[in-house]
């Protein structure tokens, strides 16, 4: 690892401002600044709400999932820092995403047995190099000293979600994942991975093949958690 | 500027200086190695005990670098105890290079060091075949003169040790193809991409191609020099540009196929190959490294900082190969990225140029030459002055030569026919470059000569360089900057009004005379010029290969006087040759008896520069900076036998109380017209280069010299004489150019120190 770290030393600036730190990928003052989510939150898929348990949204549609943790919420600093780990290849943002993510599921106190990352589609990976979910996953993995397995496929390559209403997101998804093997999550709880949860039809899509393949519970985990649409 | 993310940077700094200390203090490699040993394990020990090791460490990489530099500059080459004996080889050859009636190549025999052989006529042997070679091993020179060339140091970074110089039939070709299948594998490929380009284009331009795709640098001398003065010669140089081509084309390719996340397993691989086809120059592994690093970490998900990568890069070749510190395109190479990738930004910062493009381009060049400046000063006396512009109009068309180039090359060791059109579409955008570059070159003073500057002036240039990008603010700048000015010209002051002594340097021309006075004020005289006799053939010119360059090691291109002994060209061909290229205030030559060849070219050169010259006879005395130059001969008396050595102009040189005789090539008629001169002198420059038929016993008692010095070099007129070396040799200190190089006279008028450029 110190040889890596000789060859390809890690960036010494705040991943924002470019400031140089002495550890770590932010500066203590933008730090501060992200928008961390607290104070009440929708105890199903857990945006932040002003009164109440859950989200108008929840209330009116049941998710597959039972719970869903996010660290931030999704305004323009989170949306251009996870463009930039999603498409700009900087990977190396997993690790800073997963620190925070680690943080908010462990004060959840959620109990699960295994973690799987939402599946990329072939094509997508090609394009792409990476899956990050499973970056996050893994960077998971390690924290809780929980197995990461990667359960699903992505059979169809849908197209991209942003512009859809929810009931076109749940159309777009319907048969896009399949279980390729069952052995990991029959009867298991599982902690579901993703970059950003929206309405959480991705995210139900996949907890559905899940269950329909034996698991026992879905949670899920993501980076940022967007508004209702 | 922060170090910490760049940790190989201060690695290759430790490392090279550790090499450059190893060239200069030659310590013993044992000592070395046991400080070696010791430094790295105190450095454990505080790993261990978990502090910073980081100083320690870098002090074990730069001993590392001494120890490694040691071992490849001083130790015993294979064939030392080989020297001028005869010697037969079997070995395979390569790096063949022909030119008429001779042919230069590389043998390397089995488990043996490598041999470089010239060979006159016969069959001349190809790439790859073993051959039987049978001839006397020399050992290559190091430096000679003070400046000069170190052709040894030269011939070891390639891993050659010994020299052969062969006729044809000398030569047995026992084996065509002979060596291993991988080598000849790239060998085929090489040679075939070269010969799709050469059938397809006129010759020049194909070189032209074939050098700037596989570094072949078989360009014509006069284009060479035509890239050099308009300050382009980067570009026939096989360069990041061609390895960020192929990566860019191969991950377009990658991606047709949906396996662009294979990229640097794939990539890497053939960009090696692509490497060892153009037989790994520096700069090419230079830029495979950063490619591939820059590929793995995209692969791996790590921070690729460019720097760091640059800097692995020289540390890989270094451990390799130490001596490639002192190759000029190593230095080229790595001072050129480096520069570009810390003032890349900062010029650009400055620069006011409204066309982004132009001023990217226009950046990229000028923080290229700020870093390489003082190198191309230090290795070619000269930089060209206009280089900006062929750089921003010439290099971009260059690009498109290397995509066309490439293309042709990969479809050609398929399709042949198809390469053809593309190479007959390549061929006016070579003509074009070629034409602009020799528009360019023809700019009168588009490449000036440039003295040596002090080292330290080298250092301070590059301190306020790193201060300029270092993160202090505008004041500060610009408060360290004006110290360094002001340090800089007070040494200058202060080492110029230092007293000085009297400098006599007697060059080792080869076979010749030439002889360099620094007076204590500073002024330059030289006396003689040396030069081959034209008859050898050989394109070598002493004038503009050892004596331009030392003058301009010694910042001596204005000379006070010339003194020209005679006119024979082992003693006025060098000055002919660069009196186009240095200020002269005056020359003084003898009384001539005879008007001969060189004389008429002298005169004619001296009319147009507008240099006076004087003819001196006996009687006459010159004073240059309180050095008397008493003139001995010609006298009115005019000797007949060989008239043209022996009316030469003698001179004794007096400064306080030392006193040199300068004789030329007089022979024992001259003596004999001297015997009841003043001759007598601390110094004999000997005359005749030691021939017989001059330094007469009678003549030498005379004189009664305290230290002779013979100029000569390898000849086949038996000089220097025996027994007058014998003879020289119990009467004084003898000093001889062909064995102890550049001879280095030292004094202030009282005391005389010497020096020798060779095994002092």
């Amino acid at each position: 690892m110190i040889f890596l770290d000789l060859l390809f030393p890690p960036k010494t600036n705040c991943i924002l401002c470019g400031k140089m730190i002495k550890e770590g990928n932010i500066c203590d003052d933008c730090e501060g600044k992200l928008p961390f989510i607290s104070g009440n939150t929708c105890i199903v898929c857990g945006k932040p709400i002003d009164t109440g348990e859950k989200c108008p949204d929840c209330m009116e549609h049941e998710h597959i999932f039972s719970r869903s943790i996010s660290a931030f919420e999704y305004d323009e600093t989170m949306k251009s820092l996870i463009a930039r780990f999603k498409y700009y290849k900087e990977r190396n943002l997993a690790e800073f995403f997963a620190e925070y993510m680690y943080k908010y599921i462990k004060d959840a106190d959620i109990k699960f047995d295994v973690i799987v990352p939402v599946p990329l589609h072939r094509a997508r990976l090609d394009q792409r190099g990476y899956n990050q979910a499973e970056l996050l996953a893994r960077e998971l993995s390690y924290r809780f000293d929980i197995i990461m397995s990667k359960p699903l496929r992505r059979i169809r390559n849908t197209k991209s979600q942003t512009e859809f209403s929810r009931e076109e997101r749940t159309k777009n998804l319907k048969g896009a994942f399949k279980v390729v093997y069952e052995d990991m999550i029959k009867n298991k709880t599982i902690l579901l991975v993703d970059d950003v949860l929206t309405t959480g039809s991705t995210i139900d899509e996949c907890a559905k093949v899940l269950k329909e393949s034996g698991a026992k519970d879905v949670f899920a985990a993501t980076i940022a958690t967007g508004r209702n649409v | 500027m922060m170090i910490m993310d760049k940790p190989f940077l201060l690695v290759a700094i430790f490392l090279s200086v550790g090499i450059i200390i190893s060239k200069y203090l030659e310590i013993n490699i044992v000592f070395l190695f046991i400080i070696l040993c010791v430094s790295l394990i105190l450095s454990i020990y505080t790993y261990l005990e978990r502090k910073d090791s980081t100083i320690l460490l870098l002090l074990a990489v730069a001993i590392f670098g001494m120890v490694i530099g040691a071992n490849a500059l001083y130790s015993k080459g294979m064939y030392d105890n080989l020297d001028s004996k005869l010697v037969s080889f079997n070995g395979i050859v390569s790096d063949v290079m022909v030119k008429d009636g001779f042919s230069k190549y590389v043998l390397k025999p089995k488990n043996k060091e490598k041999i470089l052989i010239t060979q006159y006529g016969g069959v001349f042997p190809k790439d790859g075949d073993l051959i039987e070679v049978r001839g006397i091993v020399q050992l290559p020179q190091g430096k000679r003169n003070p400046g000069g060339f170190d052709y040894k140091l030269f011939l070891r970074k390639n891993g050659i040790t010994a020299l052969m110089s062969v006729n044809g039939y000398s030569v047995k070709i026992i084996k065509k193809n002979a060596d291993s299948i991988i080598e000849r594998l790239f060998r085929n490929i090489r040679e075939k991409i070269v010969e799709n380009y050469s059938v397809s284009m006129p010759k020049n331009d194909a070189d032209f191609v074939s050098s700037v795709i596989l570094g072949e640098y078989n360009v014509e001398d006069d284009i060479l020099n035509s890239f050099r003065i308009t300050g382009i010669s980067h570009i026939i140089a096989v360069s990041g540009f061609n390895f960020g081509l192929l990566t860019v084309f191969m991950m377009f390719v990658l991606n047709i196929f949906h396996i662009r996340r294979y990229s640097a397993p794939i990539i890497i691989p053939l960009l090696i190959i692509y490497t060892l086809i153009t037989g790994s120059p520096p700069s090419a592994v230079r830029s495979v490294i950063m490619a591939s690093m820059a590929l793995i970490a995209s692969s791996i998900g790590r921070n690729n900082n460019p720097i760091n990568a640059v800097s692995f890069a020289a540390v890989i070749i270094l451990s390799f190969n130490p001596l490639m510190l002192f190759d000029i395109g190593f230095q080229l190479s790595f001072v050129a990225t480096l520069s570009i990738l810390l003032l890349y930004k900062p010029v650009k910062d400055i620069l006011k140029i409204k066309n982004e493009k132009l001023k990217e381009v226009v950046s990229v060049t000028v923080a290229a030459q700020l870093g390489t400046i003082p190198i191309t000063i230090y290795s070619f006396h000269n930089i060209s002055i206009i280089s900006l512009l062929p750089n921003v109009i010439i290099v971009p068309i260059v690009s498109i030569t290397v995509i066309l180039g490439f293309l042709s090359a990969l479809i050609g060791l398929i399709f042949s026919p198809l390469a053809v059109i593309l190479n007959m579409i390549n061929t006016p955008i070579v003509e074009l470059i070629l034409f602009l570059t020799k528009i360019f070159a023809e700019i009168p003073h588009a490449s000036i000569n440039i003295s040596v500057p002090p080292f330290y002036l080298v250092i301070f240039y590059y301190t306020a360089l790193f201060i300029m990008i270092s993160s202090l603010s505008k004041i500060n700048k610009l408060k360290v900057t004006s110290l360094i000015l002001v340090t800089s010209m007070t040494i200058l002051f202060v080492s110029s009004s230092i007293p000085r002594n009297l400098e006599i340097t007697f060059l080792d021309v080869g076979q010749g005379d030439s002889t360099f006075l620094k007076t204590p004020d500073g002024e330059n005289i030289l006396i003689d010029g040396g030069g081959r006799p034209e008859y050898n053939g050989s394109s070598f010119d002493v004038g503009q290969d050892i004596l331009l360059p030392y003058l301009l090691y010694e910042n001596a291109t204005l000379l006070d006087a010339i003194f020209i002994s005679h006119t024979d060209s082992d003693h006025i061909g060098g000055i002919l040759s660069i009196l186009d290229d240095v200020d002269v205030k005056r020359i003084f030559i003898g009384r001539q008896v005879q008007e001969d060849e060189n004389y008429k070219r002298l005169m004619y050169i001296a009319s147009k520069k507008k240099i006076p010259i004087f003819q001196l006879s006996k009687g006459d005395t010159i004073t240059i900076d309180g050095i008397r130059y008493y003139v001995l001969s010609p006298s009115s008396n005019i000797i007949n036998e060989n008239p043209i050595n022996n009316n030469a102009l003698v001179f004794k040189m007096v400064y306080k109380n030392v006193s040199i005789l300068f004789t030329g090539d007089i022979e024992k008629e001259a003596e004999n017209a001297l015997i009841n001169d003043n001759i007598s002198s601390d110094i004999l420059k000997v005359a005749h280069h030691g021939s017989n038929t001059s330094s007469q016993k009678n003549f030498i008692d005379k004189v009664n010299p305290k230290i002779s010095v013979i100029m000569v070099g390898k000849n086949n007129y038996g000089q220097p004489d025996g027994e007058v070396v014998k003879y020289l040799k119990s009467k004084s200190q003898l000093f001889r150019t062909d064995k102890d190089g550049a001879v280095i006279v030292d004094t202030n008028g009282t005391y005389i120190h010497i020096k020798k450029m060779v095994g002092d």
